[in-house]
């Protein structure tokens, strides 16, 4: 076990109290899930749908979690009725037989097929992270348990309690990826369940490393950093041949390979000052959000729910949200949250916050007085992971979290619409060139074939010469002409 | 400074409040109560102004009004002047202070100048004999019960008229005035005692965190290099007198701190310090004034743009061109 030395950046992350834990799997009364009608399965209201039915037809595979009755098919999500006689036995047929080829390509093809996606908030679908790793053994596996977010603790759970599956998926991820070593990182409190996990795990390879309860521990390129895998702005961790997922995450690629089961349940934090008794509770994909937080008793949501926490949140909009492989937790804010603003007062504690040690104070100047995207762009706030961690800091209440990742997406677009741009230019140029090339060769093919009585120009100027010569000629002769 | 607790400017200017409690003390056992009705005046003028100008500006009153940026102000400033200074040249100064160096230039926030700095400079020039003219500080024994004044002291032994005096500065620069050795010693043990007061607030300040050690640093730096140099070859006060003496530990802590008027860099931050260090030594033993602090800091406030200019954005990126 080591220890990670405390985090310069970031802020401390104020005690929670202890999170509720709710043994019992969450199913709910309906199931929603946003897929558009050209690319569903062929089906009807009324119409039964067999557990682990593929319920997509193209891109991200989407199974059905437990055998259903077609309820309604909206034009933005299906909508499916668990059956009542399911409901206490949900998915325990495998879709896929186990794998039992266990190298790189097969892994990736099963966690494609299986549509795992990453269970840490981006939802990056996994298949394609492995995808783009290099040929050759991979230097670090880093699974991912911090889950920083004050008020979180649905990973620790998992450790907790599932820590064979954990301990499957990283051997099955260590094992085709070649990696040199294994690492967990997890919070001081999960450290138990964690080296319970490594000890689990085969040929002893894996250990644990333990961050501080700072926040953003569990940020991907603040935990390369703290492992001595320090990344510059633009690189992202498999540059520097690490490769990072979230431990829950892990545990799916884990079932999907070795059991052939596609994701069903995941656990999720319902924490925030508008719910009573912050708890843990694993629940079906594809579950409404508003159905989850009526079970835990949240009745009153007027300022919103988001999924995420107080740092970091995306707002949710409960008529059409359901709970998916990256929600990770919901958040119900207080009343009144919003913070007086005031002016700037140049106290300069955003910058030495930043865990990406963006130029923060500066970056805000310049998107206020709106200068040009380019000198913004030059102090990389691509960079921006949008962890709010100079939110919490200014004194004076200003939403920095938020004009930064305005001015990112402003960036970022900008970029690629030159690009775009710069393409469309370079077809227009060569198309130009290509008429310009035409139209010289018509000219010279001209020049030398001659008009319709095949006179060319230089025959022309031939007979021209010849012609002013005589008439000098025959005017010398007569008069002299000036 | 990485606690989201102290997010608020409340929360910056509250613990400043609470470090200015010794200065008070000290300067009220040794000045007398009038300390205390300066310092409330100045920052009920203070904080009345600021509503008065908000409301004219039609910004929201009871928010600013929360933040206690007006009441710190008023606070330094009424700490910064003699306590027997008329209530009238007080309200100017306050009035000029918050009303013209702070929400002319836009508020909080947008002061180019140190509001309570810029109040004290035009109380300087405009009343310069009402401001250089302090009462003469009670020794310990005879400020049992708090009361100063003439009666606490040996008048005779004193070659000044009334029952107020120069201060060690004052001394200082012109020690052809002949006040006597005793009255030289007292009153700068009791200055000393004054900064003393406020060094102890300003550790206060930087346990908690509300300022970092890098600005006190870098004037003290400033005074100690240019004293040092100039008691060594012209014959300037020590080291020692020029820390010890008017407003030196009140300016490296209370003053320079400001984080409005000081640029953002930690190398300008540093230029920054030194300059209002050694500008404030200049302008004792060479310049009119018998303290430099106010003068030093508007000098070095007009230089912050430009040095956090340099160092951001020639050291370690491309000149923005804008």
């Amino acid at each position: 076990m080591v220890n990670a030395s405390a985090l310069p950046q970031g802020i401390a992350v104020p005690s929670v109290p202890a999170l509720r834990h709710i043994d019992k799997r969450f199913i709910p009364a309906e199931l929603w899930f946003a897929i558009a009608p050209a690319e569903r399965i062929e089906m009807t209201p009324g119409q039964q749908i067999a557990e682990g039915t593929r319920l997509s037809l193209a891109g991200q595979p989407i199974y059905a979690p437990v055998t259903a009755v077609v309820m309604r098919l909206e034009t933005d999500k299906v909508v499916l009725k668990p059956l009542q006689t399911q409901v206490e036995a949900p998915l325990t047929t495998p879709t896929f037989a186990p794998l039992a080829e266990r190298d790189k390509d097969a892994i990736i093809s099963r966690v494609r097929a299986a549509g795992i996606t990453g269970m840490g908030g981006a939802g990056f679908p996994a298949w394609r992270k492995l995808a783009a790793l290099p040929h050759g053994p991979m230097p670090l596996l880093l699974i991912n348990a911090v889950e920083c977010e004050p008020g979180c603790g649905a990973d620790a759970v998992l450790l907790e309690f599932e820590p064979d599956a954990v301990a499957h998926g990283m051997d099955v991820l260590a094992d085709a990826l070649q990696a040199t070593q294994v690492v967990l990182a997890c919070k001081r409190s999960a450290l138990d369940a964690a080296t319970t996990v490594t000890r689990l795990s085969s040929g002893q390879r894996a250990r644990t490393v333990v961050m501080d309860d700072r926040y953003p521990a569990g940020d991907e390129r603040v935990l390369c950093k703290q492992l001595g895998h320090s990344l510059t702005l633009k690189q992202r961790p498999v540059e520097r041949g690490v490769i990072v997922f979230n431990v829950a995450t892990v545990a799916a690629i884990g079932a999907a390979v070795c059991r052939g089961m596609v994701p069903t349940f995941r656990r999720i934090t319902v924490h925030g000052p508008g719910v009573a008794t912050p708890s843990v509770v694993e629940v079906m994909l594809g579950t409404p959000a508003a159905e989850v937080l009526a079970a835990l008793g949240v009745s009153d949501y007027s300022a919103g729910v988001a999924v995420g926490g107080a740092m970091m949140s995306q707002p949710l909009n409960l008529r059409e949200a359901a709970i998916g492989q990256s929600t990770t937790a919901l958040y119900v804010p207080a009343r009144h949250a919003q913070r007086a603003r005031a002016a700037c007062i140049n106290c300069g504690r955003c910058d030495p916050v930043c865990p990406q040690a963006l130029a923060v104070a500066r970056l805000y100047e310049l998107i206020e007085a709106a200068r040009p995207l380019e000198a913004v762009a030059a102090l990389d706030v691509q960079g921006c992971t949008g962890c709010g961690c100079c939110d919490a800091i200014c004194p004076s209440g200003i939403p920095l979290a938020a004009t930064l990742r305005d001015a990112r997406t402003a960036v970022l677009e900008q970029r690629a619409s030159a690009v775009s741009a710069a393409i469309a230019k370079a077809r227009s140029d060569s198309h130009v060139q290509r008429e310009r090339q035409r139209e010289a060769q018509r000219v010279s093919r001209l020049r030398q074939r001659g008009d319709s009585h095949g006179r060319t120009k230089d025959k022309v100027d031939a007979m021209l010469r010849a012609a002013r010569q005589r008439r000098n000629a025959a005017n010398d002769g007569s008069s002299h002409d000036a | 400074m990485t606690s989201p607790a102290q997010a608020s400017v409340t929360g910056l200017m509250l613990p400043v409040m609470l470090a200015l409690i010794p200065a008070v003390m000290v300067q009220v056992w040794l000045f007398g109560f009038d300390v205390i009705v300066t310092v409330l005046v100045a920052i009920t003028s203070a904080l009345v102004i600021e509503a008065l100008v908000l409301r004219w500006r039609n910004l929201p009153v009871r928010a600013a009004l929360a933040d206690g940026s007006a009441a710190v102000t008023g606070a330094l400033l009424g700490l910064a002047v003699a306590p027997q200074l008329g209530t009238l040249e007080l309200l100017v100064g306050v009035a000029f202070a918050i009303a013209v160096a702070k929400h002319c230039y836009g508020g909080l926030g947008r002061n180019l100048f140190n509001p309570a700095m810029a109040g004290y400079a035009l109380l300087i020039v405009s009343f310069p004999a009402a401001i250089a003219v302090w009462p003469v500080p009670g020794l310990l024994e005879s400020a049992v019960d708090g009361m100063v004044g003439a009666a606490g002291l040996d008048v005779d032994a004193l070659s000044i008229d009334g029952i107020s005096a120069a201060t060690p500065l004052d001394t200082a620069r012109a020690s052809a005035r002949g006040a006597s050795a005793t009255a030289h010693v007292a009153h700068t043990h009791a200055w000393m005692w004054v900064n003393a007061a406020w060094l102890v607030g300003g550790i206060g300040l930087l346990a908690h965190r509300t300022i970092t050690w890098l600005i006190p640093a870098s004037v003290v730096a400033g005074i100690v290099l240019v004293a040092g140099v100039l008691w060594a070859t012209a014959g300037g006060a020590t080291p020692w007198v020029h820390l010890s003496s008017g407003a030196s530990m009140a300016c490296a802590f209370f003053i320079a701190t400001d984080p409005v008027s000081a640029p953002r860099d930690k190398r300008a931050l540093l230029v920054y310090g030194m300059m209002i260090g050694a500008i404030t030594v200049l302008i004792r033993e060479y310049g009119a004034y018998p303290d430099g602090v106010a003068f030093a800091v508007l000098l070095a406030n007009s230089c912050a743009p430009l040095l956090d200019r340099a160092t951001l954005y020639l050291i370690t990126q491309p000149v923005d061109k804008s």
